[in-house]
């Protein structure tokens, strides 16, 4: 049999040219132009110049570098830890651990209308706050985007939780015996068995977690428009509401020129630094 | 001997608390949604109450019927569509990637990769350019079409953690008896693959369902989703929100993952594969 089995690629790469190039070829456009008028015009790197010289957008970025490292410093910590205290047998950890991975597969809108539900004035949180003397209203700078980041956690430790506890149970017992035995403690059992059993799953999380923030849309979207204000403006947003609202179609697609170059060098540097450049395809 | 039991009493009820605690913070939020969605317009805006007065279908009745029950339809119709079409090619493309190693192979699949990776947010402008030309702006096909883009590159990454486990010895046993690629597909690899095939397929019915991004944007009246559709509902200003709806709409949205979850959770944990395995 003659080797032409690399050929089944095809149907996968033509799906893709499509929808991946095709698409980036109109952005790209878009970015070198004045689209939507009556007569489009060449202007060079005019976009670029505008975003990079806008403040707004590097309030966005900044901001989202902000959330993203917010979310991070929560979900890791929280989702090994319930990964850790959440496992073995028994019918009460089976449903613990089912109904913390549950909010991974509610729609991103879903979760947004729960937690507008949860905060709106009257409701369960600002109820529940108030009772502990705290006044809570969802639309102040402030409250808008660390209840951004709560929710965020919310719903997404579950991912976390559930990457990690697939790796945990891959960790042969005979090591924890062992380390018994020789009277380690649980500290030492943590850092020299655990923490190396679980380091390409943390880092793969990891690496989702901080690709899925920085794009992070819906949710932002639905609870608070982006608002007050511009406090709670993520980058996806921001190229949304530029392009599709204020109809600034060049000076979106530039943004989002931008926006995927960053997103996907940090993505490149992240998965060839965390495999020690060995790429992805394991040979 | 005493002192030791009843460390162990009080460690064990730290953690029965724990869970309890746990078990509060995941699922109050779904048990609010869902006691609103019960719950009648007048309640909702006067008083925020933990049970409904009076249990109030009309909601749910609503789904059943105009705009909802089309965004429903809509929603299963590009979920199927979307396994239909990415579950087989993205078989075929990670096949190809583990099993016969060509130039360039490890760019190319960074390449694919980055599709997911990707922000979403930066193909919405060309989408709706194009799809507004050619004819396929609020279409459901547009839509499956466009789903591909994060399917297929998360699809072939999830089935390459399987297919790699496979050895390939057993490829080369079979085409050694005269096995023909497909015929080899259909007797031998996909029945071994089934877990994969599960996995791969519950992931893009995910993806597919809680879509919203392109859903809102390249969609008008005829093609919305469930996840568009109630975009809209709490999107809507001036003459308020209704939110009863809106709960019972977003109750209807967690169903699927709901059911998922339950049959499918030994699957799930498999979905996301380490990078590098030790």
């Amino acid at each position: 049999m003659s080797d032409k089995r690399h050929l089944l690629i095809f149907p996968a790469i033509i799906l893709l040219l499509f929808n991946s190039i095709f698409p980036l070829v109109v952005v790209l456009n878009y970015s070198f132009t004045k689209p939507f008028s009556d007569n489009p015009v060449f202007v060079g790197v005019g976009n670029y110049v505008d975003v990079l010289h806008s403040q707004e957008w590097w309030d966005a970025f900044k901001r989202n570098t902000l959330f993203t490292a917010l979310v991070l410093a929560i979900e890791i910590p929280v989702g090994l830890l319930f990964a850790l205290l959440i496992r073995g047998k028994g019918k009460l950890i089976d449903i613990v651990s089912t109904v913390v991975i549950l909010p991974s597969l509610i729609p991103f809108v879903s979760v947004g209308i729960l937690w507008r539900l949860m905060t709106r004035t009257g409701g369960p949180i600002p109820l529940f706050l108030g009772v502990l003397g705290i006044k809570y209203t969802l639309m102040t700078t402030k409250s808008a985007f660390w209840t951004l980041v709560i929710m965020d956690a919310w719903h997404w430790i579950s991912l976390v939780f559930l990457l990690l506890s697939a790796s945990l149970v891959t960790i042969p017992e005979v090591y924890y015996t062992a380390a018994r035995i020789d009277g380690s403690t649980k500290w030492q059992t943590f850092r020299y068995i655990t923490m190396p059993g679980i380091k390409y799953s943390l880092i793969t999380v990891l690496l989702l977690r901080i690709i899925d923030s920085f794009k992070l849309f819906d949710e932002n979207f639905i609870l608070t428009g982006g608002g007050p204000g511009r406090s709670t403006e993520l980058l996806s947003f921001f190229i949304i509401k530029k392009g599709l609202r204020e109809w600034l179609g060049g000076f979106s697609a530039t943004a989002s020129i931008i926006y995927l170059v960053i997103v996907i060098l940090l993505c490149y540097l992240l998965i060839t630094f965390l495999t020690k450049g060995q790429g992805m395809l394991e040979r | 001997m005493a002192g030791k039991s009843s460390n162990q009493l009080v460690g064990r009820t730290l953690k029965i608390i724990f869970y309890l605690l746990v078990l509060v913070v995941f699922l109050f939020p779904i048990y609010f949604m869902t006691i609103t969605a019960l719950k009648a317009r007048s309640e909702i805006e006067t008083q925020t109450t933990f049970f409904p007065h009076k249990i109030n279908m009309k909601n749910f009745h609503e789904m059943t019927k105009g705009p909802w029950k089309r965004a429903i339809i809509n929603s299963i119709v590009v979920c199927i569509s979307s396994v239909a079409l990415c579950l087989p090619v993205s078989f075929l493309a990670s096949y190809a990637f583990s099993r016969r190693p060509f130039m360039g192979d490890i760019h190319l699949y960074f390449w694919l990769i980055t599709n997911r990776m990707a922000p979403a947010a930066s193909f919405v402008l060309p989408f709706f350019a194009i799809y507004t030309n050619i004819g396929l702006f609020d279409t459901k096909l547009g839509l499956i079409f466009t789903y591909t883009l994060f399917n297929l590159p998360l699809a072939i990454w999830i089935w390459m953690s399987f297919m790699e486990a496979i050895p390939k010895e057993i490829d080369d046993a079979a085409f050694l008896d005269g096995f023909s690629v497909w015929r080899y597909f259909g007797r031998v690899l996909i029945p071994v693959l089934k877990p994969g095939l599960i996995t791969v397929a519950v992931f893009i019915w995910m993806f597919s369902w809680t879509e919203m991004l392109f859903a809102v944007n390249l969609t008008a009246v005829a093609a919305k989703t469930l996840p568009a559709q109630l975009t809209v509902t709490v999107m809507r200003l001036g003459y308020g929100v209704d939110w009863g709806m809106a709960a019972a709409g977003g109750i209807i949205s967690i169903i699927p993952g709901i059911v998922l979850v339950i049959f499918t959770k030994k699957y799930l944990t498999r979905g996301f594969v380490p990078l590098r395995r030790l």
